[in-house]
């Protein structure tokens, strides 16, 4: 086995669902946002203002975030899913 | 406030724990580690990532109780030239807010930040008590990934903190 995808769940704080992309050793997450993806709302002095937590969310589907700092997420497609299946594989020497 | 710099070091920690398992696997130093270890690796590897991701989003709740309790104290420190009487309540009201349950506490903030978004913090709590109790009984909450606690839980602060210093 190269690698495994795991359904972690549908009952994700944040998201509709994960799966991990991964290895006994490593793994990525692929999180199902609807579009937009998850907001905070603030009510400053009576009014509504909506912050997207992530960016790139422009469809529901499948996204893979890439860092905790920019916060941007990626659709998962089948480049995508290249790389992160080359990055969770290539490293490991066991 | 510090509180992006200690969020920050807990993900580092945790990114260095990756790199060592990653640097040990690399060398193929596990095997000789011990036999009961080396012939359970992929064991023993699955487990040791899953334990450390769980201890990562205990600590960062921790911090996050900590900072959310600093920055409330910053809401009832408002006036400076504030009475010995007026401070001796402020004192009083601060040993009490320590004493709160949690759930109280992120209450109050509905009053800047919508329900949903604290709706989503007290689901990080739940499944950080989860983790700790681990009861099957209960059955296991929401889940969410390290990463994810720690961009929420920073956010969610980053709001409060600059309501602050409108």
């Amino acid at each position: 086995m190269v690698a495994e995808l795991k359904p972690i769940g549908l009952d994700i704080i944040g998201a509709h669902g994960r799966v991990d992309l991964g290895t006994h050793y490593e793994n990525r997450k692929f999180l199902y946002f609807k579009d937009g993806g998850p907001v905070i709302t603030t009510k400053i002095e009576g009014q509504k203002k909506e912050h997207k937590i992530f960016t790139g969310i422009e469809e529901d589907g499948w996204y893979w975030v890439e860092s905790i700092t920019l916060k941007k997420a990626y659709k998962v497609n089948r480049e995508v899913f290249s790389s992160l299946l080359e990055e969770v594989t290539s490293k490991w020497v066991i | 406030m510090g509180y992006i710099e200690d969020l920050n070091e807990v993900i580092q920690i945790q990114r260095f724990q990756t790199e060592l398992r990653k640097a040990f696997s690399e060398r193929n130093q596990i095997k000789s580690l011990s036999k009961e270890i080396g012939e359970n690796i992929e064991y023993y590897s699955k487990e040791f990532k899953e334990k450390t991701e769980e201890y990562t989003i205990l600590q960062l709740w921790t911090i996050f109780e900590r900072y959310l309790l600093e920055l409330t104290y910053e809401y009832i420190h408002g006036e400076k030239e504030a009475s010995k009487m007026s401070r001796m309540i402020t004192e009083k009201m601060i040993e009490k807010i320590e004493r709160w349950p949690i759930g109280e506490l992120l209450d109050l903030y509905k009053t800047i930040i919508d329900s949903n978004t604290v709706g989503m913090i007290k689901q990080i709590k739940r499944y950080r008590d989860w983790l700790v109790h681990k009861n099957t009984k209960k059955g296991s909450p929401g889940k969410i990934s390290y990463e994810d606690t720690y961009i929420f839980l920073s956010d969610f602060l980053n709001f409060i903190s600059a309501d602050l210093n409108r």
